[in-house]
């Protein structure tokens, strides 16, 4: 098989943030070549560049020995590179058939569609790929396994050669998986050459040629698909330089303080993102929640904070239904929440540190009985906990916006960790920010469960981070409580692979 | 699920440089066209100042036209300061101003109360008008700005059949016959500076700004106000009462722009004439965008923006200039300043010094 | 008394009273498609409304007219695409500023080159003469319903035609449906979204510039200050009920024209006029709530798709 495309010395920057680093491989004619990396380890921003969406801000594609300078997708789809997003690129009111030729339609006379012809073209890619779709319904109405037959063939209606396929089995049921190895392996027998970028070790191993690993923007090693294992290549895209050191007190065992149970949440189009959830936060304790991002974390902090609602389930906060969908009554209850969105739903960048700093505490202190804010205390308030909490701002009534993520994040963490809440959930708190802020965040974590009895619920998708800090670890995968460890067991190879989709049944037989 | 950060209805890129150059430009181009028209801009200039502050009559007119303005724009920023696009206030003014002139006709009160409540009226039928498009965007999310210009029509249109109603007048009837009766004088304002049109509707509408600007500044409830508007989600998240708080901001619009209404009827009016706002909320908008939103600054621009007004009018009859240029000027600037014009100037001139250098290079 | 209701006076009141908020509505339909907020349509009607009679009455031919009245609509919604799309701007209140800087400049010039306020008349303007189809207009009923009017009517109705052909059966059509549907998707399959918006823009200038141009030399003959008065809004009505289908937006405001054209009747049955111009603003408020009530609880109606494959 010869080389038909190579990456060489690719570096792409957003702003200061190097999301690809001197990303150096090639890829074989004909050829499965899997990539595979955590969230964040730069390959969707890869793709992005081979597929036109981006420019790379230094380095070279080349295909077939000819060095490409894509400037837009256009100039991509000429190269015959077509890719499959991961968020579907589709537009829900137009028809399938619309949908695959938008952009590049047959037309009699240059102004006048030409679907008939458009029809007969895909109903031969169809054919020779084994795709069945309806051409002229709705592609909202699809099922998610056809709309993603449908973008593939999106793409092969272009005269693609080269497939992107970007996290493909996210979405779908095993069986749906097979259905989609069944395709991509047709499509390698008609000759196309497919880049298939996953976290899940399982699908890596069974359809890859070549494997290529991504970690923090660069390449760790480009392997064959030859006897290699899920553990190896789990240790290639967790393993990190251990640079922060947390050590945690031992903890005794305690009641439970908040409990999840058989929780079921539904996303805008009904489809369960949590699945039959069931788990305990201790009193006291930190609980991590890992897993790759997508897997229903969001939607079971949303639950929990109140921000949304929950089809099925139940949510009890000591032993007490927690009123549902209530952000307001979890404020009073002292359950505060760090969220993972910084600026969206964590702060309001246009005001002062202030403003930002009392909000929710606004509920019930700093006012008399007229509704009257009493400044100087908010100030002097505002005062102490960014001294506390190490935010680096020049007054209090600077606006948000002039701070640094990690300085914004600290006062975020600040806010909720002077509320007096006896439950903090805490989501994603150190990431883009610097290590000094880091380290602050994690000590202050440590310090309100160690010392003032706090339980903490960490959703972390950094494993050395939740391994640092949690008495006990849960993994979350495609929605479902799949295994837990105690501290003394956690082991950063074994916790890895839960998270990729591993279970208990598949180690036995190993 | 999808959080989006409230999108307010401001302007961005407001820095001082930016006003001033918007307000250069603007002057030139009512130079210009004063110019086209044959007038004097400096005369015509002078003419709006002389107007609006240049004798006693000058004063009164400038007195009686900030009024409303000041009251227009802070319903305005009760909106804005919340996210709400609320193109209804002319509408509300309408209601306000029929049903307080209402009031002010047919109630029989002595004047210490009179007038309060003849206000009051105007006040609570503005924010009752106001209820239903707060109920559709904040239940349903349908887009208040659509809602809110249809019931503008059907504000101006249900106040003139109801007039032609109670007074049982003709349907072929001369549009400016279409009145309710004098209000009792029991609720008219009282003139300050009589026989001018200045009334105590002014102390009015500067007791609604100082009322807002202390409840924005000091109150809880001002800061949630304040806070949702700069971010619903946080706010949401934050504990406060997102919904309940939405209609309350959006009833409160209406309710200062219903006073509006009142004042206009109370004072100068004296009586509900179909059709008889100029535009009295779409002033209010506009100052309100000028002043992004800031009580204090919205007061500042609602005086000027009267003062212009009253002297305009003056204008118009001491030299030949129409004032409806006042009115396109006013709009301009407002257009001017949705751009960052210094950044365009720093644009324009790099992209010329771009062009000379490369012809340098050429020759060389 | 159905009789009065489908009178031929009514239905060709009818189509008078459409035809300006028809065109409006579908120039802004593919604004609407394009996901471009329309608050500019009013001004861009009322420019070219005032541009129209300047037009025929400098060469005394409505043609000229006409010419004169698109121009000016294309160039105001340069203007708003100007400031919303390059200078990004809030398009609310470029509308808002639109509107009001439009009707201060025709008020303007509408005094300082004719020296009036209110109402311009004059013999030099020409509008559009009635067009009498032979045949058909000797048809009874029909006749007097189809023939009888100016060419600007029969335009307008034939572009609906158009225009739905455009909208769904050309790749121009297809690509900024998709534009308005998700922008970044239409971005990744190389569409210049820009550029689509920029187009839908000015095709809304340049339908209202026929409209305002049916104002003024339509068979008026005259401007008056404000001419457009809440038609670019009621188009905009209309264009958020078809939810930009030009069809459907037809259909729209036609219901708007027959309302007004009752008013007159009405009046006699003693339902006073402000109740019927009312109605289309009820209407539409009415409209907007049921179809988002539909969007909001249909998945209740629907049940697992049988879907038939067609390979």
């Amino acid at each position: 098989m010869d080389t038909l495309l190579q990456f060489k010395n690719i570096y792409k920057y957003y702003g200061d943030f190097a999301a690809n680093i001197d990303i150096n491989f090639e890829v074989k004619k004909g050829t499965i070549h899997s990539i595979i990396g955590e969230n964040g380890a730069g390959k969707s921003t890869l793709m992005n560049v081979l597929s036109g969406v981006l420019t790379q801000s230094s380095g070279d594609i080349v295909l077939n020995g000819k060095s490409l300078n894509m400037k837009d997708p256009n100039d991509a789809t000429k190269n015959g590179i077509g890719m499959v997003q991961q968020e579907f690129m589709l537009f829900d009111n137009l028809t399938v058939i619309e949908n695959i030729v938008l952009g590049h339609e047959d037309t009699k006379t240059k102004y006048w569609l030409d679907l008939k012809r458009s029809e007969k073209r895909i109903l031969e890619i169809c054919k020779k790929y084994h795709f069945n779709f309806p051409l002229y319904k709705k592609v909202s109405s699809l099922p998610i396994a056809l709309q993603q037959q449908v973008e593939i063939v999106k793409v092969l209606f272009k005269q693609a050669e080269i497939i992107i396929l970007d996290e493909p089995t996210a979405v779908l049921t095993p069986q749906q998986i097979d259905g989609l190895f069944e395709a991509m392996n047709y499509l390698i027998e008609q000759g196309k050459t497919i880049l298939f970028i996953t976290h899940k070790l399982n699908e890596v191993l069974k359809v890859s040629d070549y494997i290529t690993v991504l970690r923090d923007g660069k390449v760790v090693d480009t392997i064959e698909n030859e006897s290699v294992s899920k553990e190896q290549l789990a240790q290639m895209m967790v393993g990190r330089e251990v640079f922060l050191n947390i050590d945690r007190n031992e903890k005794a065992v305690s009641e439970s303080i908040l409990e999840i149970k058989d929780l079921t949440v539904l996303d805008e189009k009904h489809i369960a993102r949590v699945k039959n959830m069931s788990f305990s936060l201790n009193k006291g304790e930190i609980l991590g929640i890992v897993g790759v991002a997508g897997n229903g974390q969001n939607e079971l902090i949303e639950s929990i904070t109140g921000l949304s609602k929950y089809s099925e389930g139940e949510i009890l906060f000591k032993n007490e239904p927690l009123v549902k969908a209530n952000p307001r009554n979890n404020r009073l209850k002292k359950i505060g929440y760090v969220p993972q969105n910084r600026i969206i739903t964590g702060s309001a960048l246009n005001t002062s540190l202030v403003d930002n700093i009392v909000m929710g505490k606004h509920l019930t202190d700093f006012t008399s009985k007229r509704g009257i804010m009493d400044f100087s205390k908010m100030n002097s308030y505002a005062q102490e906990v960014i001294t506390k909490f190490s935010v680096k701002a020049q007054s209090i009534q600077d606006k948000a916006s002039s701070l640094s993520g990690g300085n914004l994040q600290k006062l975020i963490v600040g806010r909720e960790f002077s509320q007096d809440n006896e439950v903090l959930i805490i989501e994603d708190p150190t990431r883009g920010i610097d290590i000094g802020s880091i380290e602050f965040i994690w000590n202050e974590i440590k310090k309100i469960v160690e010392e003032d009895n706090v339980s903490v619920l960490l959703v972390s998708y950094d494993l050395y981070e939740a391994m640092s800090l949690s008495d006990r670890i849960i993994v979350v995968y495609d929605g479902r409580f799949v295994k837990e460890f105690k501290r003394n067991e956690f082991e950063e190879k074994r916790i890895g692979y839960y998270m990729l989709g591993g279970n208990d049944h598949e180690k036995e037989s190993h | 699920m999808k959080k989006k950060v409230t999108k307010r209805i401001s302007i961005k890129n407001t820095s001082v440089t930016n006003y001033l150059l918007a307000m250069v430009l603007v002057l030139i181009i009512a130079s210009i066209l004063i110019l086209i028209q044959g007038s004097n801009p400096i005369e015509a200039f002078r003419q709006i100042i002389v107007g609006s502050m240049g004798s006693r009559a000058a004063i009164a007119r400038s007195i009686r036209w900030i009024t409303p303005v000041i009251i227009a724009s802070m319903a305005a920023v009760v909106a804005h300061r919340s996210g709400i696009i609320n193109l209804g206030i002319d509408g509300q003014v309408y209601v306000g101003a029929f049903f307080s002139a209402l009031a002010g006709a047919y109630i029989s009160l002595p004047s210490v109360v009179h007038i309060p409540v003849a206000i009051l009226i105007g006040g609570i039928s503005g924010a009752l008008f106001a209820f239903i498009p707060s109920l559709l965007k904040g239940i349903l999310k349908i887009n208040e700005m659509v809602v809110t210009l249809m019931f503008n029509y059907v504000a101006i249109l249900m106040t003139e059949y109801l007039t032609m109603q109670i007074m049982n007048l003709d349907a072929d009837i001369r549009p400016e016959m279409i009145a309710t009766p004098e209000i009792l004088e029991t609720a008219k304002l009282t003139q300050i500076m009589p026989p001018y049109q200045a009334t105590t509707g002014i102390f009015i509408a500067i007791v609604v700004f100082v009322v807002l600007f202390l409840f924005y500044k000091f109150t809880k409830r001002g800061y949630e106000w304040k806070m949702i508007g700069q971010n619903f989600s946080f706010s949401k998240y934050g504990g406060i009462k997102t919904l309940k708080n939405y209609i309350i901001i959006f009833m409160t619009s209406g309710f200062i722009a219903g006073l509006a209404g009142a004042v206009e009827i109370l004072g100068p009016h004296l009586r509900f004439r179909s059709n008889f706002s100029s535009n009295i909320g779409w002033d209010g908008i506009m100052v309100a965008l000028i002043a992004k939103d800031n009580p204090k600054t919205t007061f500042v621009v609602a005086i000027i923006w009267g003062l212009i007004k009253a002297g305009s009018l003056a204008m118009e009859r001491t030299t030949s200039v129409n004032r409806i240029l006042v009115t396109l000027v006013q709009a301009l600037f407002v257009l001017f300043i949705t751009v960052d014009l210094r950044e365009l100037l720093v644009k324009a001139k790099n992209f010329i010094s771009k062009k000379t250098r490369k012809e340098d290079e050429v020759h060389a | 008394m159905l009789d009065s209701f489908l009178s031929p006076i009514i239905i060709s009141s009818t189509i008078r009273l459409t035809t300006p908020i028809l065109l409006i509505a579908i120039g802004g339909s593919f604004g609407q498609k394009a996901r471009v907020l329309n608050i500019g349509l009013e001004s861009f009607t009322l420019i070219s409304a005032f541009f129209a009679m300047f037009g025929s009455y400098l060469f005394e031919s409505a043609i000229i007219g006409l010419l004169f009245g698109v121009t000016s609509g294309i160039i105001a919604s340069c203007v708003f695409a100007l400031f919303v799309l390059y200078f990004k701007s809030n398009p609310i209140i470029t509308g808002i500023a639109l509107n009001l800087s439009a009707w201060g400049f025709t008020t303007f010039l509408l005094d300082l080159n004719f020296g009036v306020r209110g109402v311009f008349m004059s013999p030099r303007i020409k509008s559009f003469p009635i067009i009498q189809i032979p045949f058909i207009k000797d048809i009874p009923y029909l006749g007097s319903i189809l023939s009888g009017y100016n060419i600007l009517v029969y335009f307008a109705f034939i572009m609906v035609a158009v225009m739905w052909v455009v909208m769904y059966k050309t790749p121009f059509g297809l690509r900024l449906r998709g534009v308005g549907i998700k922008e970044v998707a239409a971005q990744t399959v190389g569409v210049h979204t820009i550029k689509y918006k920029t187009i839908a823009i000015l095709l809304g200038g340049l339908f209202a510039g026929v409209a305002g141009s049916f104002l003024s030399i339509g068979g008026a003959s005259m401007f008056t200050e404000n001419m457009s008065d809440g038609k670019g809004f009621l188009a905009l009505a209309a264009i958020m009920v078809g939810d930009g289908n030009p069809f459907l937006v037809f259909l729209a405001a036609l219901v708007f024209g027959y309302t007004s054209a009752l008013s007159v009747n009405l009046q006699a049955l003693n339902i006073p006029s402000q109740i019927v111009l009312a109605v289309p603003y009820v209407i539409t408020i009415l409209i907007l709530f049921s179809s988002t009530m539909f969007m909001k609880y249909k998945y209740l109606f629907k049940r697992t798709n049988k879907v038939k494959m067609t390979s």
